[in-house]
């Protein structure tokens, strides 16, 4: 079965959209006040990573192409383009009618700048890696650019919907020099007001604008007048103040407290699945015990991730099965049934194996070394509980998990130094080329990210991908990438963990409201219905 | 006098360039690669993102523009004289200026720090008084035993029951207001200065009880004056002293050390700053801040010993 | 002061006869015999294992079978808070245990050499003090990892100065009394007078220091472990329960209220003996 919707859970919005036709004259703008998890340092949406602060981000800044379904592309500032030369040249014909914030016009000049600050080192954007092999761009006439790269760069045109690659002010960047980070200028619907201090951002309508894409409700300016973020990284006060209406709208809802809030009607709660790779805990084939196939496979057998995301998430987030992840396009459900909870079946692999608890201590033993396997993982709450759940049964059938919950980089030099039999990882990606790459190609244990935690090297992985990249039929690769699914479950890899989800929650009086593919709001049609 | 105040504000000198010093090995000597951790993953987030792949080009060059390819002594000489030439350098991450975000913040730390002394010299003198007046009893006792259950009580966890009772349940108070607003002051102040408050009514307990035993107030006492009356006319100003103390230690500490209480209540400040950075390997932003934080502690020190001089006549500053 | 006759007039037997007048000392002196009873017999005194997941039993209120309810894994918390008050408790001492040694040792050095010797000590208590603490076990845990010992040597360290300061003034307020000039006379080393004569005639005030210091570690743990830093799973450390529990405040109570409790009381039984203590020396100590 093959799934190219996300999992959107929108029915509620959908619902709302097709009821409601209002004349736009009777939406209401209004202030919208925004409870955000995360806090957001800087707005250059060109530089700084995009992880905490592209929600607000997609509000600024406008992309050359939009992509509201994986690998489709409508015109966004770009109305049309071509790519040629296998992937190596892309030219893209701009709109003529653009102005960003500061009321500099969008041209070819704006692009080329972007483009070229992105890669260039001095500006130390930890977005170039975006950019991949690039080359140069060119200008062709005032509103008409060639992009080139030494090597085919797949991933260009998705990477140019987000919004790391969006076109900035090359006028404000030069004009606000170091404080530009905090006030960005873009094309979007929004524009950076002001900081009244490091946990609130206010963004106020960009009036001019004019230019939004066909997939959103209406065209013209927003709605709403201004929208105003604030970050509040500890959940429950962040709920509290929610429920208190002090905010309209939250997102990073607690876990524990997701079925009560789903189940009240004075809230909506929508939440989807995030493409790529759910979060995993990568198995060390390299060395330790975790070498043998049969201790893996009787980890996995161990295992009952449906019962960890019951205790752990209350059913907030779904329990992971595979290496994709369900809201991925290029998702198998094959995986599924291949490794039932069944601590029957894992004590008897690993009887087979020569895993013995011969001393009586519940852990088993071979050739006079127990059972032992170090669980390196972050400290936080999602890591380390299911790390914890992880420990319980996998002492039930006589494995000791010591787990080591630290913080992100310690946990990167114990990765680094190979002192590990388990890791974790997981993160958000839209295609199947990159989820497999980077945790299981063999140039991944070493270089790059150092992702391929599991340090699995195994040419018929590098071949599979390789091919998955090559081929273009869409079909076929969801079969290349079907048999991937299936092997690296096979070869026990990782223990499958949990998927991650977006959430948001918002009151009703909240309209229209959509996301990109990552979870990110469009505020652009939302407006309040309050009485 | 003079001469002892010139020595000490000579004395902050060794004791700043020593606390640069340490936190610059100290960052040095963290586990994880600042720049691999940049281009790679990032901490926290409901769903981090990998965009390609990071080349040793990509890493190389970072390094560069970081300028953590030179060698250790010659960057910590280079931040010493930035410093002092007023440039405290730019975050790593953002690129924004370091001596900017410390500043900007400064004001909800001092804030804070301020409010919560507030909340605890109050809470600690009444406590403290009742327990010097009516010592030996039952209720002295029990204030004193009031005032070691709020040091006793876990900050965050104090802060979280204070926005269940004051903002969910009364309503009285909302849980996140502006940060400038004097809402947002009021809960956390509670949280922080709950903790202070036993060791300022312990102090004020015991300095009372021997000030009461000094011979002017039991002339006082002779003379018929009122028990309120002495309290407050004579023993208490003579009880202040060591209280001064330790009210400036605490507001040094508090300026950079609160960022439990910041992350509960979501405030800006310095603390967050802080830790941030180090969660980051922020090199710049940390040391900025730690500098920071040290001269706030050795300043608020410095305030204390001469206010003290002044308070005091019996203590005299000889040059040794 | 009321006039008592004693009828024992030994100085130890005066101290004990003193520190019993202490209600409060001795109620907290008992609670604490009591939690490390509790905490050391927890296998027996427990019909539950603090670590076994038993999903059918995943947050209980509390009840007769469990008195404290259970927590997301169905494990008992009694229990589990029982076993907690071991690791605790030990966080607490341990890095009493650290600071104090060194801190002791740097101050009773600073305070006997005096001179170059204490310019430079004292320098160091004060770079120490400016370091903001939380920063330094920050940097202690992501140093060596977080686990237990390395959150009691952070602890420790940050404990440090405030020993050797107070270890500092009160050598010098005694060094030049005559007994510590007559060992000098008689030739005897630096390092025995410090040991033999010095530290213990300011024992007493060490003793209530650190006894109060044990309450701020177990508190600074459990912040510790607020920021995810601290005890490895599954060790119930009160600390990680609490912090864990705050995003079950509403859903259900005995999670933080329970591990609350019980830092709560530990401090107060310890800060109470810690007063008792201060007032049982009195004659020779003054708050400091």
């Amino acid at each position: 079965m093959m799934k190219f919707s996300l999992k959107l859970f929108f029915s509620t919005a959908i619902l709302i959209v097709s009821l409601t036709v209002i004349a736009s004259a009777d939406k209401k703008g209004g202030d919208l006040r925004y409870a955000h998890l995360q806090k957001a340092k800087s707005l250059d949406a060109n530089v700084w990573t995009a992880t905490n602060a592209a929600h607000i981000m997609r509000q600024i800044y406008d992309p050359l192409v939009w992509q509201p379904e994986p690998g489709k592309f409508l015109p966004g500032l770009a109305t049309e383009w071509e790519i040629e030369k296998n992937g190596t040249e892309f030219t893209f014909q701009l709109r003529r009618d653009v102005k960003f914030h500061d009321g500099t016009p969008f041209d070819a000049e704006a692009m080329k700048f972007t483009l070229d600050r992105i890669a260039d080192p001095a500006t130390r954007s930890l977005q170039s890696s975006r950019l991949g092999p690039y080359e140069k761009t060119e200008i062709l006439d005032s509103h008409k650019i060639k992009v080139y790269f030494k090597q085919p760069w797949h991933i260009f045109m998705s990477n140019l919907s987000e919004v790391a690659l969006a076109p900035a002010s090359p006028a404000a960047i030069d004009k606000m020099g170091e404080k530009y980070p905090l006030y960005p200028v873009g094309t979007g619907p929004f524009k950076v007001k002001e900081w009244p201090d490091d946990t609130t951002v206010i963004l106020e309508n960009n009036r001019e604008y004019n230019w939004a894409p066909s997939f959103l409700n209406h065209s013209g300016p927003a709605y709403l007048d201004t929208i105003t973020y604030k970050f509040i990284e500890e959940k429950s006060t962040r709920l509290i103040a929610f429920e208190n209406n002090e905010f309209d709208i939250m997102d990073g809802l607690p876990s524990e407290d997701y079925q009560r809030i789903k189940e009240d009607d004075d809230f909506v709660l929508e939440s989807f699945v995030v493409p790529g790779l759910p979060q995993v805990m990568n198995i060390n084939v390299s060395q330790g015990p975790t070498k043998e196939l049969a201790v893996r496979q009787a980890m996995l057998y161990a295992i009952d991730e449906d019962m960890m995301v019951n205790l752990i998430f209350f059913g907030a987030s779904p329990a992971a099965k595979g290496p994709l992840s369900s809201g991925s396009w290029a998702y198998y459900d094959g995986v599924e049934d291949l490794y039932p909870y069944d601590p029957e079946k894992a004590k008897e692999i690993l009887e087979e194996a020569g895993w013995k608890d011969n001393n009586g201590d519940g852990i088993r033993e071979k050739n006079g070394k127990n059972l032992i396997v170090r669980h390196v993982t972050k400290g936080d709450y999602k890591n380390r509980k299911p790390a914890e759940f992880y420990q319980a049964q996998l002492k039930e059938v006589g494995i000791d998990a010591v787990v080591e919950a630290m913080a992100y980089e310690a946990t990167a030099r114990r990765y680094a130094d190979n002192a590990y039999e388990m890791a974790r990882l997981g993160y958000a990606l839209f295609d199947a080329h990159d989820t497999f790459y980077l945790p299981f190609h063999s140039s991944q244990v070493e270089g790059g990210g150092q992702f391929n935690r599991s340090r699995v090297i195994d040419p018929k992985i590098d071949d599979l991908i390789s091919k998955g990249v090559a081929e273009t039929d869409i079909e076929k690769r969801y079969e290349i990438y079907k048999e991937l699914q299936m092997y690296v479950m096979e070869q026990a890899l990782f223990l499958p963990s949990y998927e991650v989800t977006f959430s948001h929650v918002h009151y009703p009086y909240v309209k229209d409201l959509k996301v990109d593919l990552l979870g990110r709001e469009y505020f652009y049609d939302v407006y309040l219905d309050k009485k | 006098m003079l001469v002892y105040i010139q020595r000490r504000i000579l004395l902050m000198v060794p004791i700043l360039i020593g606390v640069t010093l340490a936190v610059f090995l100290m960052l040095h000597a963290l586990p994880g690669d600042p720049v691999l951790m940049m281009l790679t993953e990032h901490s926290g987030g409901a769903a981090p993102t990998v965009t390609g792949t990071i080349t040793d080009e990509m890493y190389e060059n970072m390094r560069r523009e970081l300028g953590l390819d030179k060698p250790l002594h010659e960057q910590y000489i280079k931040f010493l004289f930035d410093v002092i030439s007023g440039d405290w350098g730019n975050s790593f991450r953002t690129q924004l200026p370091v001596s900017e975000m410390l500043l900007k913040n400064l004001p909800y730390s001092i804030d804070l720090a301020l409010a919560s002394l507030g909340v605890s010299l109050i809470v600690g003198l009444i406590l403290g008084i009742i327990a010097a007046i009516k010592r030996g009893t039952w209720i002295d006792n029990l204030t004193m035993t009031l005032a070691v259950t709020g040091v006793s009580m876990p900050n965050f966890w104090l802060g979280i029951m204070l926005l269940l009772i004051f903002s969910l349940n009364l309503r009285w108070i909302p849980a996140v207001a502006p940060a400038d607003s004097w809402q947002s002051l009021i809960l956390p102040s509670l949280a922080l200065g709950f903790s202070a408050a036993a060791i300022i009514a312990r102090l004020v307990r015991s300095n009372l009880i021997d000030i009461f035993n000094q011979d002017y107030i039991r002339t006082a006492r002779a003379k018929g004056l009122m028990e309120s009356v002495v309290v407050a006319r004579h023993a208490l100003k003579n009880a202040m002293i060591p209280v001064i103390t330790v009210v400036g230690l605490q507001f040094g500490n508090l300026l950079g050390g609160t960022v439990i209480i910041e992350t509960v209540f979501a405030r800006p400040g310095l603390g967050m700053i802080m830790i941030e950075g180090i969660m980051e390997k922020d090199f710049p932003v940390v040391q900025g801040a730690v500098l920071f934080a040290a001269i706030a502690y050795v300043v608020a020190n410095f305030v204390v010993d001469i206010t003290y001089a002044y308070l005091d006549p019996r203590i005299t500053y000889d040059t040794e | 002061m009321k006039k008592q006759t004693f009828v024992n007039n030994s100085p130890t037997n005066l101290t004990l006869q003193r520190f019993k007048r202490k209600k409060g000392a001795v109620i907290g002196l008992a609670v604490l015999i009591l939690l490390i009873l509790s905490a050391l017999f927890s296998d027996i005194l427990t019909p539950y294992e603090f670590d076994k997941i038993n999903p059918i039993n995943a947050l209980r209120p509390p009840s007769l079978e469990h008195p404290m309810g259970t927590d997301a894994f169905g494990r008992d918390q009694l229990t589990r808070i029982m076993h907690g008050g071991k690791v605790s408790l030990q966080v607490g001492m341990i890095s009493v245990l650290i600071g104090g040694t060194f801190g002791i040792l740097i101050g009773a050095i600073a305070g006997f050499f005096g001179g170059w010797i204490d310019e430079i000590f004292s320098r160091f208590i004060d770079i120490m003090l400016a370091f903001p603490s939380i920063l330094l076990a920050l940097a202690v845990v992501s140093v060596l990892g977080p686990d237990l010992y390395n959150l009691m040597i952070a602890v420790g360290i940050s404990s440090i100065p405030a020993f050797a300061r107070l270890v500092r003034s009160a050598v010098l307020s005694i060094k030049e009394n005559d007994y510590i000039v007559a060992a000098k006379s008689l030739g005897l080393t630096r390092a025995r007078i410090i040991i033999v004569h010095i530290i213990p005639n300011i024992f007493a005030s060490i003793l209530v220091f650190a006894t109060l210091e044990v309450a701020t570690a177990i508190l600074a743990g459990a912040s510790l472990n607020f920021l995810g830093m601290g005890a490895k799973p599954p060790t119930p450390e009160w600390g990680l329960l609490l912090a864990e529990s705050r995003d079950f405040f509403r859903r259900a109570w005995w999670l933080a209220t329970f591990p609350g409790i019980a830092i709560m009381v530990t401090v107060i039984s310890i800060n109470l003996l810690g007063d008792g203590l201060r007032d049982t020396f009195d004659p020779w100590l003054k708050e400091k």
